[in-house]
């Protein structure tokens, strides 16, 4: 009897434990965890389509907060969106962090796409092109409903981006050598004919090259008398072409933030 | 008739930088006008005797006023040894004398030939050079009649002064009365019309009264072309100069004439042309090569060129390959990352893009091959007529136009905002494709036509095998797959299909800038002007 008051006295104070460890990374103490780290920088994880399970959401925060060294990251997941993933992304983004640096990563049921959207100095390093391109290597894990390593594999490529590395692009350069080939022939062809070109038209006579040829152009003696007379003159200013000073060019309006994404 | 030397009866041929004759035994100089003073006999006949060769295998004939050794054909570069027979030919009444020397001619043509790329190897060696060979060919030049007459016209005036723009309208009174002269036309059925008009104008003013002493040297092709065959043209150009010329002598007024061509024509009260034969010198050039021909022209009064170049395809393909090396790697610094549906998207306009190139070749070489606008060819005056008569009037052809400009215009907005809002590419590529394969559609029902009347049938391959990947591509649309490699996959079936045309344009390039070996013995009128 002693010893079951024991075990149920140990299984309380864990649970205390525990409920009290994970306090201070639930700062809104709700169903979203988040981290604050000693810079100030955030990392929020909102579930709301309860995609992953509790461990792997832990496993993905601690990644998340490595990128809380840079700025702040948050992993977001919906099932019902009534606007474009990227919409909701940077709308989300706002109110999660305003306008400070950092990343969102979406995993958008709704619509069926991931979606990146990075601010601040972060918009500099993920922009649209690489985030384009992490989006590219890792939505097959999302296809496949894998959705932690998709999330996880988003934040380790992030941080590669962020520590200075390169992550591999295989298909950027599928995409690059083929549009090279196909401008490269319909460049060189195009020269081709246009180093072939004939300067006449095959279809036609030219006229003018039959009265030049002949003399005609400058010969009218067959015009035995001509007296023209003006019946009527009309004028008006001709409308001057716009021109001077430009306004001075925009300031730098904020820079704005960088997005990419694709449908899984 | 051959043209001997007084002094030791050798053969004098015609020397281009002295403009006199030479004999090419004892160099002795003669000016053309002494020759013929010793000849007055043969001047004031109508024909004059020439010797003609026929190649026996396309049936071209050259003639030349004296034996000389012909060992090859200049039309179909034939090596065989040409039939000789003396001919009583039409006298012509005016020649223009070579300006150009052999010598010039070679070295204008050579660096020409150094300015244009991918030129085969066999024609860059120039061993064919030697066949550079001055012909004179016939030209009908035309004269039209003006009944002295007067009537009134309106005209406009638009110009700019300061800062002003004036409008000013004219009342002329115009009289006319006269001759116009000097409208030439090749009439030779064996030189092609698009050549003629590539190395035009001759300047008429030079033209000497003929002498055979001129053609001392050269050979001249045949009058084949009936003289009715130009007229029509002829008339339209010479009222057109009516008004040209009132205009330009009302002080640069634009003359309105009548809308109606029949107006036009009682006005000025043209009525028929009077024509005569006149030779125009060329320098002619042949290279064989695979059963096909290739003419380098030049005009041998002025030097204007017209040059049949074939392209060199494995120099083609090997810059193709360093161009596409090039730009993988401007396009792998650029920060930039072209996305499946779009590389997608992009490759299937760009086969659209080769297949109208492609399109357009076939057509080329249809109207080339059928002579369509070669109206010197007299075999091709049947077809043109049955053209016209299927003709549209003007004003459909322009509504026409119009609507199809603005679906053009609809379309290309369409993609633009498509590209704009579409995010997830889904309906962009659907309706690229579905908009691509439909043009590829038409151009493969009008490529088919036309390869039907050309030697080569098969041109319309490549323009199936666009229709095939263009349709997969449409069925991956509808289906709109999540995986990239379905449109990686599409971009490479199109790529394909455009290597597909790619290498057939080339072929067919190679064709365009060459000509089937001539066959004038099927010639029509071909014993007119004997």
């Amino acid at each position: 009897m002693e010893n079951k008051n024991r075990y149920a006295v140990i299984i309380l104070l864990a649970f205390v434990f525990v409920f009290i460890s994970v306090i201070p990374a639930f700062a809104s103490g709700e169903t979203i965890p988040e981290y604050t780290a000693d810079n100030g920088n955030m990392a929020v994880l909102d579930d709301s389509a309860g995609l992953l399970s509790e461990g792997e959401k832990e496993r993905l925060l601690e990644n998340m907060k490595i990128v809380t060294e840079y700025g702040h990251a948050a992993f977001v997941t919906i099932r019902k969106n009534d606007y474009s993933a990227e919409k909701y992304a940077k709308s989300r983004y706002f109110t999660l962090f305003g306008e400070q640096s950092g990343t969102l990563f979406l995993i958008d049921m709704d619509n069926r796409m991931i979606q990146f959207y990075s601010d601040g100095k972060f918009a500099g390093i993920i922009n649209n092109t690489r985030s384009n391109e992490i989006a590219d290597n890792i939505y097959k894990y999302a296809t496949e409903e894998k959705y932690f390593e998709c999330a996880n594999q988003a934040f380790n490529q992030i941080l590669i981006l962020l520590k200075g590395g390169k992550i591999s692009t295989p298909m950027r350069h599928v995409t690059n050598v083929l549009m090279a080939a196909c401008l490269g022939l319909l460049l060189n062809f195009l020269l081709v004919l246009l180093n072939r070109m004939r300067k006449v038209s095959i279809k036609e006579i030219n006229k003018k090259q039959v009265i030049e040829g002949g003399g005609l152009s400058e010969r009218t003696d067959f015009i035995k008398k001509v007296n023209s007379k003006m019946i009527s003159q009309k004028k008006k200013r001709h409308s001057d072409s716009s021109s001077g000073g430009g306004s001075g060019g925009g300031g730098g309006g904020g820079g704005g933030g960088s997005s990419g994404g694709h449908s899984f | 008739m051959a043209i001997k030397c007084p002094s030791c009866g050798g053969k004098m041929v015609f020397n281009v930088p002295t403009q006199a004759l030479k004999c090419g035994y004892c160099d002795r100089d003669m000016q053309i006008a002494d020759y013929d003073l010793s000849n007055t006999a043969e001047v004031n006949k109508d024909s004059y005797t020439v010797t003609v060769y026929t190649c026996p295998n396309c049936g071209a004939e050259l003639s030349a006023p004296d034996d000389q050794t012909v060992a090859y054909c200049s039309y179909c570069g034939g090596e065989s040894n040409l039939m000789m027979k003396q001919e009583e030919s039409i006298r012509p009444a005016q020649i223009i004398p070579f300006k150009i020397s052999k010598e010039k001619a070679v070295k204008t043509y050579e660096e020409a030939l150094s300015k244009s790329i991918y030129v085969p190897k066999e024609l860059k060696e120039g061993k064919h050079l030697d066949s550079f060979r001055g012909i004179y060919i016939p030209y009908l030049s035309y004269e039209v009649d003006l009944p002295d007459n007067a009537f009134k016209l309106k005209g406009t005036k638009n110009y700019t002064s300061g800062k002003w723009d004036y409008h000013e309208e004219y009342e002329i009174d115009a009289e006319i009365g006269g001759t116009i002269k000097g409208l030439s036309f090749d009439a030779s059925s064996s030189f092609d019309d698009s050549i003629a008009r590539e190395i035009s104008p001759f300047d008429i003013t030079e033209a000497e009264d003929f002498r055979e002493a001129y053609i001392a040297g050269f050979y001249s092709d045949k009058l084949t072309t009936p003289p009715e065959t130009y007229g029509e043209i002829v008339e339209e150009i010479a009222i057109e100069n009516v008004y040209r010329g009132i205009g330009q002598r009302s002080g640069g007024v634009e003359v309105i004439a009548p809308k109606e061509y029949s107006e036009k024509k009682t006005q000025t009260r043209v009525d028929g042309y009077r024509h005569r034969v006149d030779l125009f010198p060329v320098w002619f050039l042949t290279w064989k090569n695979k059963g096909r021909v290739a003419y380098s022209v030049m005009n041998g009064q002025t030097g204007k060129l017209s040059m049949d170049i074939p392209v060199d395809k494995k120099a083609f393909f090997k810059v193709s390959g360093i161009l596409t090396a090039v730009l993988f790697l401007i396009l792998s610094l650029i920060p930039m990352f072209i996305l499946p549906k779009t590389i997608s998207w992009l490759s299937a306009v760009f086969l659209m893009i080769s297949s109208s190139v492609f399109s357009g070749e076939i057509s080329k070489i249809y109207y080339k091959e059928n002579h369509i606008f070669d109206i010197g060819n007299v075999s091709v005056k049947k077809r043109k007529q049955k053209k016209k008569k299927t003709k549209f009037p003007k004003w459909i052809i322009g509504i026409f136009r119009t609507l199809l400009g603005l679906v053009i215009f609809a379309i290309g907005a369409f993609l633009v905002l498509m590209v704009i809002y579409d995010s997830s590419r889904k309906m962009t590529n659907l309706v690229v494709y579905a908009i691509t394969l439909l043009i590829q559609i038409i151009l493969f029902i009008k490529t088919t036509a036309r390869a039907a009347n050309i030697e080569k049938k098969t041109a319309f391959i490549p323009m199936l095998i666009g229709i095939i990947v263009l349709v997969i591509g449409l069925l991956i649309g509808i289906k709109n797959p999540v995986y990239d490699y379905w449109y990686y996959g599409m971009a490479i079936l199109c790529m394909l299909g455009m290597l597909a045309n790619m290498i057939s344009m080339i072929n067919y390039l190679n064709y365009l800038t060459t000509r089937p070996v001539p066959d004038f013995f099927r010639r029509e009128g071909a014993d007119h002007g004997k």
